[in-house]
């Protein structure tokens, strides 16, 4: 059933969870004699959520035929997967062995993944960039981007 | 008034802001000439930047990222039958046949010298009315600026997307975000999962590169981009004759009024302005039958509108602190990190800062007008610039972007995070506009909401009993409504 109608069920079903769970929390809060306590705030929010959640949920059960578009393929997800658990790895690693070793790695893999195939072009403009990137922040703006310490 | 515009530009001529709103408008013009890179993701990527200048000359560099990119879109729209921007969609529709005709170089400047008139008569109407807007806001109470910020989620949630109910679950989703970490009122941590990290909130910077920019290069993701054509063609005749001036000078005068309204009208901008004018020349002018044949007026009349629209869509922004679609609602994010709360008392507590940005406009259209005739030169080399390799580097600015908030690699998650939100919400149709905007008002509204009830004893009727926040409320109201009835009407029009 991959159509864009059940998606909106789904996310339609998926906020109106997140709408009581933020509800739910919110009423746990301390209350406030006069104004808004700090629970009041994201009750109105998460009731405007829950709202309109159920109306997108049932306008999709509602309407009747699925139809195909929107869907997602199997090979865009993984890619996408794969892309996105790329990033994390990178940023993860990056705190313990510093921009300058992880960010030409990061670079090639993405050139490489979005396909571009002159390897030493890539390796060249991996390397140089994450060298003008590292100058432009750490000496220009002061930014004191992560660096591999060896003790 | 024009003491303060001189002082402004004496402010817009020191060395560093000049240079810098040289290198924004540059910026914005590649960028704008980049197919799939927008106005929206060249502010972000040059934000980290931004966070470290004068609030004036943060400004002024970012509002030339805004009006260069504006014309930037034009250059691939003409070279490559691709808008750079969805500003440029228009352009495409004469550009593109003249540069089949070898007339590249001269669309370019007739592209050009219609962003500079558009942008000259969208100025002025910014200088002029901003002001007088600005003192009627100075009477609202905290009724009307939560009311205000209601107006401002349902305008641009009505908007910015063909499904209204998807565009109001973002706000909402949006206000929902700036409720994590410390409330503003009594200073209880609220959802924070007992993270230290969580306790100052989800930082604006982090959200607004994740949603717009990361999200961009994840949605590239499943297909990955192929390379662009390559221009072979010579280009040649890019200034244009006095003659050829007098020929779109109808369409430039139309284009930029267009422009200037739809640009002030919360919700829309370039996009729908550049349309509208193209229509509206292709029916009034004499020669409407050449148009999409190669019309030099074609290409006059949407140019002179997006430009027109960008001074248009900073009164309400600069005025309101309302943003009128997604590029501005970046720039009201950009303000918001940078420290300068946009509205009426940013005109009586800073006047220095709001009038310089007002000289830095007039000046970017000049510094755009000879950026826009040296971008024939150097166009077709930066159009050669393969996505492929763009991407990952842009990936690279984001996450090193979100790191310099506060030297936090949790803020780098954070963007990932919202960059994988915004792949699915562009996915499933839901506009991401509306929930930079719901986090950027989330405060404000909540602030807002809580003095209101306290001046009146907690009576919800007070939003209703005050005229400002009444209006507002019924503004909201039928700026919900409209789409939805039209929506209808087209449905039960449709043949079943």
């Amino acid at each position: 059933m991959k159509n864009t109608r059940l998606a909106d069920l789904v996310m339609g079903l998926l906020f109106v969870f997140l709408a009581i769970y933020w509800f739910v929390e919110a009423e746990g809060m301390v209350k406030a004699d006069a104004g808004l306590g700090p629970g009041d705030y994201p009750k109105v929010v998460a009731a405007g959520l829950f709202l309109l959640g159920l109306l997108l949920a049932v306008s999709s059960l509602l309407a009747g035929l699925p139809r195909k578009e929107g869907a997602m393929d199997r090979k865009a997800a993984l890619r996408l997967i794969l892309f996105v658990a790329a990033t994390i790895v990178y940023v993860q690693l990056m705190k313990p062995l510093g921009f300058l070793l992880t960010t030409p790695f990061y670079l090639f893999f993405g050139m490489w993944f979005f396909g571009y195939r002159k390897y030493a072009i890539a390796a060249v403009c991996s390397v140089g960039m994450t060298a003008a990137i590292h100058v432009v922040f750490r000496m220009i703006f002061q930014v004191m981007l992560p660096e591999l310490r060896l003790f | 008034m024009l003491e303060m515009l001189t002082r402004g530009f004496v402010d817009c001529f020191q060395p560093a802001v000049f240079v810098l709103m040289l290198f924004g408008t540059f910026t914005g013009v590649i960028i704008g000439a980049l197919p799939g890179m927008t106005g929206s993701m060249g502010i972000i990527l040059l934000l980290p930047l931004a966070y470290h200048l004068e609030p004036h000359t943060a400004l002024i560099m970012l509002s030339g990222v805004f009006c260069g990119s504006m014309m930037g879109g034009s250059v691939a729209a003409i070279l490559l039958n691709t808008p750079g921007t969805p500003s440029a969609g228009a352009t495409m529709l004469d550009g593109y046949p003249l540069c089949q005709q070898g007339k590249a170089g001269k669309a370019i400047g007739i592209a050009t010298v219609a962003s500079f008139f558009g942008g000259m008569v969208s100025t002025t109407c910014l200088i002029l009315i901003a002001p007088q807007l600005a003192k009627i806001a100075l009477q609202f109470r905290a009724a009307d600026y939560f009311s205000l910020s209601i107006f401002g989620l349902a305008v641009i949630a009505s908007a910015s997307g063909k499904n209204i109910l998807k565009g109001l679950i973002a706000g909402c989703f949006g206000l929902l975000v700036s409720t994590v970490g410390i409330d503003v009122i009594l200073g209880t941590p609220r959802y924070t999962f007992g993270n230290y990290y969580m306790m100052g909130g989800l930082g604006l910077l982090p959200v607004l590169i994740g949603a717009f920019a990361m999200a961009q290069v994840f949605s590239e993701v499943g297909n990955p981009p192929r390379e662009a054509d390559i221009i072979e063609q010579k280009i040649t005749g890019v200034l244009p004759t006095w003659f050829e001036i007098k020929g779109i000078a109808l369409s430039m005068v139309v284009g930029s009024l267009i422009g200037v309204f739809i640009g002030i009208v919360p919700g829309t901008g370039g996009g729908v302005a550049c349309f509208m004018a193209y229509n509206v020349m292709q029916k009034f002018s004499k020669n409407g039958d050449k148009f999409g044949s190669g019309a030099l007026e074609g290409v006059a009349a949407p140019e002179s509108a997006n430009n027109g629209s960008t001074g248009g869509d900073m009164i309400p922004m600069l005025t309101l602190g309302v943003p009128g679609d997604s590029i501005t609602a970046v720039m009201l994010g950009a303000l918001t990190l940078i420290g300068i709360r946009p509205g009426p008392l940013l005109f009586t507590e800073t006047p220095r800062i709001v009038y310089a940005i007002f000289a830095g406009w007039i000046l970017i259209q000049f510094v755009m007008l000879g950026l826009g005739f040296l971008s024939a030169k150097f166009a077709p080399y930066v159009l050669r610039i393969s996505p492929r390799v763009l991407l990952p580097l842009v990936s690279v600015f984001c996450i090193v972007g979100a790191y310099t908030l506060s030297n936090s690699l949790f803020d780098v998650l954070v963007a990932v995070v919202f960059g994988v939100i915004g792949f699915f919400m562009r996915k499933y149709g839901y506009p991401v506009a509306p929930l930079v905007l719901g986090v950027i008002l989330g405060p404000m509204a909540e602030s807002n909401l809580n003095r209101a009830m306290l001046n009146s004893n907690n009576d919800v009727m007070v939003l209703l009993q005050r005229p400002f926040s009444a209006a507002f409320l019924i503004l909201s109201v039928i700026s919900i409504a409209v789409p939805v009835i039209n929506a209808y009407r087209a449905k039960r029009k449709l043949p079943a």
